[in-house]
């Protein structure tokens, strides 16, 4: 160790989140090789059909229900960095779903009916977080429990039925939230800005870094004073504030509220993690990655239904990219 | 030694019904270095957590600079300046040096967002401090990459960061190479020149002698012997009282200093 020789200062001091595009690419080369693969699948699909595929409409379409992936698969990075998994988020983003729509529909504003469906979202999360800290249950087990309760939940409290909400689309809140630039959804934009503010906490704010350690080894967590229990209430907290505000907007968007709301999602959020290049061991994970993720599995899943091919062939899509995607990470270690 | 930085009065600790360490009173001054010396078993690594404030002890007072303190956990132990290098380092081993050096006391702004250019910067620094030379190191290094006893030069770069009073030192040397030994005696030393306190913990008798002022042998949870460097004079002494205690469980100071 003694012969090698000294490091001139600063000389390779570089710092990863700004070493640049070469760096960008390195890092995240599972997730944009997911998402070339889905280019592929998408100029296939252009050759066999272009006549849909070069309608702009096609598009659209998909930008509508890619905020939603957005939001629910980047907060849940917080999650698999921690070593753990959430998956009462698709029963959250109903709960959320109902109280905004519940509170609209009883005259009130779609602000308060926001902060109303937040803060049914911070109350999961609050349950989660009790079950799996204080009662040490398993996080795959206490929230698949939740996924169940919850949607039981949403259930009884509206009876099973609908809730219809016609004029949603003509207050402002709807303008902010789910109105168009042009022919681009404004939603597009929630849902990049709140994944931008996930970046910031899990890449640039302590708390990130306390998540990162945790999920890498607890027990060097709990010698060194890191607030272990308080960091893990926090993401579970941030996940069932990102499900009910995902619920929000599913409800604007549909202008009905649905009891089933959400429950399409809870499978093709978790593959545009992994596609993304978050592996379930903590410790490890990409904000990024799963963004882009995210705009892999949105485009396949609506592309293929805009083409006008059968639902099922999504799922065939879905197989092979995942498999193959994987099957990339696993070459990538030594 | 002047004044007694760490007092510790009838500490006891039991895990279940095995009395881990029981009635243990010692204490550290300022500016010395003192050994935990003791078989596997002997209480020390119990002795070590119950200051570093990951463990509560059952019975007994915990005195730093003459004060009783009420609750003692890893920040108080923290904040009054005890910076504990663990037998497993405490490090997460799929982060860079930086974020291990920094864990938990990240260099933030109001907000608690890292500067993360200042905190590689100064990693950097006491990585060339603490002797780190080869140029394949950076402070975006993952730790597991590393050595055993690169990995113990960071957990000791982290001490030496937050100018801390008392280091403890658990079987810093156990998985070290003998270059590396002698690079972490140098660092308590200069850790002691700049006025720090070290307790080194160790079943190593001549690593402890080489490096130690006074020394404190435990045996089954209790203190069987304090002594200094000048009581015992060589280190032939120190191993026969271990050799005593091993066989007989008994042993008195004045017998063997005759």
């Amino acid at each position: 160790m003694s012969t090698n020789q000294i490091t001139p200062p600063g000389l390779t001091v570089v710092h990863p989140l700004t070493d640049g595009l070469a760096g960008f690419m390195r890092r995240n080369r599972n997730p944009i090789g997911a998402f070339v693969m889905m280019l592929v699948f998408l100029g296939l699909m252009i050759a066999s059909n272009s006549r849909v595929f070069l309608n702009p409409l096609a598009y659209t379409s998909v930008l509508t229900t890619l905020p939603i992936i957005i939001l629910m698969a980047t907060s849940l990075v917080f999650m698999t960095t921690g070593g753990v998994i959430d998956l009462s988020y698709a029963s959250t983003i109903a709960l959320g779903a109902w109280g905004f729509a519940i509170l609209v529909k009883n005259g009130y504003s779609p602000f308060a009916g926001l902060v109303f469906a937040i803060l049914l979202g911070a109350l999961v999360g609050l349950i989660n977080s009790m079950l799996i800290l204080r009662f040490r249950l398993q996080s795959l087990i206490a929230t698949l429990g939740m996924l169940f309760f919850t949607r039981g939940a949403v259930n009884i409290l509206s009876d099973g039925k609908s809730i219809p909400l016609p004029n949603i689309q003509d207050t402002f809140f709807y303008q902010v939230c789910c109105g168009k630039i042009g022919i681009v959804p404004i939603q597009i934009f929630w849902g990049l800005g709140f994944a931008t503010v996930t970046w910031l906490l899990y890449s640039w704010h302590s708390l990130g870094s306390h998540i990162h350690i945790i999920g890498d080894n607890e027990e060097s967590a709990r010698s060194m004073g890191i607030a272990i229990n308080r960091v893990k209430t926090f993401t579970y907290v941030y996940v069932g504030v990102a499900s009910a505000i995902a619920g929000v907007f599913i409800v604007s968007i549909l202008t009905t509220f649905w009891p089933n709301t959400g429950e399409g999602y809870l499978l093709v959020i978790l593959a545009a993690i992994f596609v993304g290049g978050n592996p379930l061991i903590g410790g490890v994970g990409t904000v990024v990655g799963a963004l882009i993720g995210s705009f892999t599995v949105g485009f396949i899943e609506t592309g293929i239904i805009a083409a006008g091919l059968d639902g099922f062939y999504t799922r065939f899509a879905f197989g092979i990219v995942l498999i193959v995607s994987l099957l990339g990470f696993r070459t990538q270690k030594r | 030694m002047s004044d007694t930085l760490l007092e510790l009065i009838n500490i006891s600790k039991a895990f279940g019904s095995i009395e881990a360490v029981r009635d243990v009173n010692m204490c550290v001054g300022k500016n010395e270095i003192v050994a935990l010396l003791g078989d596997n078993g002997a209480g020390k690594s119990t002795l070590i957590n119950i200051i570093a404030g990951v463990f509560q002890p059952d019975g007994g007072e915990l005195h730093w600079k003459g004060q009783r303190t009420n609750r003692w956990d890893v920040r108080s132990g923290r904040v009054a300046g005890i910076e504990t290098v663990f037998q497993n380092k405490a490090l997460a081993l799929n982060q860079n040096i930086t974020t291990n050096i920094f864990m938990g006391r990240e260099l933030t702004n109001w907000l608690g967002f890292i500067h993360h250019k200042k905190q590689h910067a100064e990693a950097d620094r006491l990585m060339r401090e603490i002797g780190f030379t080869s140029s394949l190191i950076s402070p975006y290094s993952k730790v597991g990459t590393l050595s055993g006893g690169e990995q113990q030069g960071i957990a000791i770069a982290r001490a030496l960061h937050f100018r801390s009073q008392l280091i403890l030192l658990d079987e810093p040397t156990s998985a070290l190479s003998l270059v590396e030994t002698n690079k972490v005696f140098a660092f308590s030393r200069k850790a002691k020149s700049e006025g720090t306190s070290v307790l080194f913990i160790s079943h190593n008798i001549y690593h402890a002698f080489d490096l130690c002022d006074r020394f404190i042998i435990l045996d089954r949870g209790t203190v069987m012997v304090q002594a200094t460097k000048q009581d015992l004079g060589s280190v032939d002494k120190l191993v026969k009282i271990m050799e005593t205690l091993a066989k007989s469980g008994k042993v008195s100071l004045e017998g063997h200093l005759g």
